[in-house]
């Protein structure tokens, strides 16, 4: 309750009218003015903030400036960095910048120093024009020091600013005196900039029927229902208005839905109202502990207590590590029978016969998820693959009829022949003059040479399998110029190639796949860090024993599977085999990132010589390599099946968000998607 | 013999956690994809980072971290372009808060993404966490709040019988 005062009084301390950004008006205030003469006196003082570039013209007014505004990059007090917060005119327009002081904790370490150096430059605002933040959050704490949080209009943000002297009131002062600054309607901590929320807030708050239980932040309130009523219109493919209507029905039928189950809705609102007692017991007694310990230079509270938590765990992987080697390999075996007990055993290929009871008259297919659970278990007969294929990379739907399908083919091989006319057309003398044309047939030139040669298909010279193979590769070098060609890609295309036997349903099925791995070989390789990442997390969360080794060993960055993430293991098994694998993967039968779960299973099988062995990163790694043609592919699959199951919806949490294969996320910068929508 | 204690020792802290296995996010994650959105060579590869960079900071141990993540999703929020990326960061902004200790707003957020997508495994198995949460705060606090009563009527007996 007295937070909650303390609160309202900031927010009643606050309160005001923000002024009217005309410079002109401002000249005639006699506190301007005096402002203005001490800017003059700073800027004097300090010739380096004049951009040489800009000339004489260029001249800098710093109208807010304060020292100890500190950034908190770890919990511990030695890794705090202290600067100046400076907000400055320049030709018009406002800037904020914060710079870190000079020198370094004497008493840090020399690893800290080097962690905190790079923090350092990492955070450094040079020069940011106020036009480019979306918000500023404040947060005044009962105890403790005030921050900020500074919000981009790309939906980047700043670590929190400490304000350790002050001057929090001063800044927003000085920021409503030059630009357009409102105090958010729902949330009294958020001052918004360059504000373009209110008509869609007031549209959207019409939408808002009493009774529904309210989310304390305005915004996702707002677009959860956004997105309510354009799943409605999708839904219905309706109007707006309808979407609307649709959106009260449903809304309506959430209280009923509500009101099904009093009991359980009554006693969670009740121990909630009880969990609010505790949650101020555990703060104001942290927030006590650390007021006492900040001048120490130690944080202390729920952070600490987490990390001695995490420190003991530590503790205890340690000392199973120092078990003898007996009790370990004996557990190991009895894991390894665990899990073969877990997985479902394999079953036969889809069938012709099975494969035509999945189809409608028309050609549908009517279960399309019992279709894939049953290529999950047992793959697909060879003489199917061709049709089924389609299906599982999404270039045919699975509603769609024979007659459809029939005209998707003919339309696209119109379309594929286009797109293929772009390069063909080159002639040699164009050619010379084309870099990048040239380099990118050279690339695939030598890559299609060594591209499953001891496949009988593409065997021998002059095969026309292999013209075929480049063609296809330089085809989608034009339609997708962006990413253009890497190696890589014609590991995946040769298998679509060597099933389809068609060059242009080829093309289509391999653009649809590279729709959800071309990430994987971007230039900046945040596919690729993605998935490694989720990786890290996953055998973190299904083997500590072996997260641990690996940490232990520098050997967290899991390089040593980039070859298996990259081609989806096509290194390591058989050609017939990685059809199967591939067609595995592709059902998305447990997980659209069932591939990981296979790279630790593969790691969990061989963990006893990892371990055993003491491998470094160098040694693991051509381990690895060397596994290829080792592996057991039905065994793998089982492994995998049981540690997805096993990890469950935790599993699911560990991946981030837009990795690879799942279909990228399409973000745009929230300003542009706001002018949208205003409009 | 050490390996079945440490094993015990495992479960029985896995008992009274709860089963919280929300992944963490160390300081070395952080700056690797902080990094990555700093070098991102096109504009999409700089959203899909900025959009891993929340997931990051809202896992992380920092509690300046998860608020910094807190902030940049709720930002970002209004520029979703489809109901699958508004759940994505309802359920980010879930897990913001529940690290925050904040349960009955994580709980609320919860239950927004599940009139996105009913049914999603992650928000289902977070939301029960929460709950569960709250149920054991629930419980503490009606101590807190029977033991001062408690106090307040024996001091009032106590003033009653001295007078």
């Amino acid at each position: 309750m007295r937070r909650e005062e303390a609160s309202a009084a900031a927010a009643a301390a606050e309160a005001g009218t923000p002024r009217s950004p005309d410079l002109h008006d401002l000249s005639d205030d006699s506190d301007y003015a005096a402002a203005a003469a001490a800017s003059s006196s700073h800027s004097a003082m300090r010739s380096d903030l004049v951009d040489q570039g800009s000339g004489e013209t260029a001249k800098v007014d710093v109208v807010y400036e304060k020292e100890r505004v500190t950034i908190h990059p770890t919990q511990y007090g030695s890794g705090r960095i202290s600067g100046k917060l400076r907000l400055y005119l320049q030709q018009g327009s406002l800037f904020l910048s914060w710079e870190p002081n000079e020198g370094v904790d004497s008493l840090s370490s020399n690893s800290a120093t080097m962690e905190i150096e790079k923090y350092r430059n990492l955070y450094t605002i040079k020069a940011l024009p106020l036009s480019d933040v979306r918000f500023i959050r404040k947060h005044t704490p009962t105890f403790g020091f005030e921050y900020i949080i500074i919000v981009l209009s790309s939906g980047l943000a700043f670590p929190p600013f400490y304000f350790y002297n002050g001057g929090l009131r001063e800044l927003f002062a000085t920021l409503k005196k030059h630009v357009f600054i409102i105090r958010s309607d729902d949330d009294p901590n958020v001052f918004l900039v360059n504000d373009f929320q209110d008509p869609l807030q007031k549209s959207l708050s019409s939408l808002e029927l009493p009774g529904v239980a309210t989310v304390a932040n305005a915004m996702s309130r707002q677009n959860s229902l956004s997105f309510t009523s354009s799943v409605d219109e999708a839904r219905h493919g309706s109007d707006a208005k309808h979407g609307a209507s649709s959106s009260m029905t449903e809304y309506v039928s959430k209280q009923k839905h509500r009101s099904n189950d009093p009991g359980r809705d009554l006693s969670i609102q009740v121990l909630e109202k009880f969990s609010l007692v505790t949650k101020f017991a555990r703060d104001t007694t942290s927030s006590l502990f650390r007021e006492n310990h900040s001048s120490g230079g130690h944080t202390y509270g729920r952070q600490q207590q987490e990390y001695v938590l995490d420190n003991r765990a530590n503790d205890k992987y340690k000392d199973q590590q120092i078990t003898p080697d007996k009790d370990s390999l004996l557990s190991d075996s009895m894991e390894s029978n665990k899990i073969l007990a877990w997985g479902k055993p394999r079953e036969q290929p889809l069938s012709v016969d099975e494969w035509r009871s999945f189809l409608d008259p028309e050609g549908r297919v009517m279960d399309s998820k019992a279709l894939r659970k049953k290529v999950f278990y047992g793959g697909i007969d060879h003489v199917l693959r061709k049709e089924v294929w389609k299906f599982l990379l999404g270039y045919h739907e699975y509603d769609s009829t024979y007659a459809e399908r029939e005209y998707l083919a003919v339309m696209k091989r119109t379309e594929y022949e286009a797109i293929k006319s772009q390069w063909k057309s080159i002639s040699s003398t164009q050619a010379k003059r084309f870099t990048k044309f040239r380099e990118r047939k050279g690339l695939i030139d030598k890559d299609v040479v060594r591209t499953d040669r001891s496949v009988p298909y593409y065997e021998g010279d002059d095969n026309q399998n292999v013209l075929v193979l480049r063609d296809i590769l330089l085809t989608y070098s034009f339609y997708n110029f962006d990413l253009g060609y890497c190696q890589g890609m014609s590991d995946f295309l040769a298998p679509i190639l060597y099933v389809m036997e068609d060059e242009s349903e080829s093309f289509w099925c391999f653009a649809i796949l590279m729709e959800r791995l071309g990430a994987n070989f971007n230039r900046d390789q945040n596919g690729m860090h993605a998935q490694l990442l989720a990786l890290s997390k996953l055998v973190e969360l299904l083997d500590p024993q072996l997260h641990n080794y690996f940490r232990k060993n520098d050997c967290l960055n899991y390089f040593f599977c980039f070859r298996w993430v990259l081609i989806q293991f096509k290194r390591e098994f058989s050609f017939d085999q990685i059809m199967l694998l591939w067609e595995v993967l592709w059902t998305h039968y447990w997980s659209e990132h069932f591939h990981l779960y296979l790279c630790v299973a593969i790691l969990k099988r061989y963990r006893s010589r990892i371990i055993g062995e003491q491998m470094d990163f160098d040694t693991l790694l051509k381990f690895i390599n060397e596994l290829s043609g080792e592996i057991n592919l039905d065994r793998a699959i089982q492994d995998a099946e049981a540690l997805c199951d096993q990890a469950g919806p935790n599993g699911a949490a560990c991946i981030p968000p837009g990795t690879p294969p799942s279909m990228p996320i399409e973000t745009d910068g929230g300003l542009y998607v706001q002018e949208d929508e205003v409009m | 013999m050490e390996a079945k204690i440490g094993r015990l020792v495992g479960a029985i802290g896995a008992f009274f956690s709860g089963g919280d296995n929300v992944p963490w996010c160390g300081r070395d994650i952080i700056a690797g994809v902080e990094r990555e959105v700093a070098e991102a060579a096109t504009e999409e590869h700089k959203n899909v980072s900025i959009m891993r960079l929340s997931w990051a900071l809202v896992h992380s141990r920092n509690t300046d971290d998860v608020n910094r993540g807190i902030a940049m999703l709720q930002a970002s929020l209004g520029g979703s372009k489809s109901p699958l990326e508004a759940r994505e960061k309802l359920y980010l902004l879930a897990v913001g808060h529940y690290r925050n200790g904040d349960y009955p707003r994580s709980r609320q957020l919860l239950e927004h993404c599940l009139e996105i997508q009913p049914g999603w495994g992650q928000a289902l198995s977070l939301k029960k966490t929460v709950e569960d949460k709250i149920a054991k705060d629930g419980v503490i606090g009606i101590g807190i709040a029977t033991t001062a009563v408690g106090l307040l009527v024996g001091i009032a007996a106590a003033v009653a019988r001295k007078n």
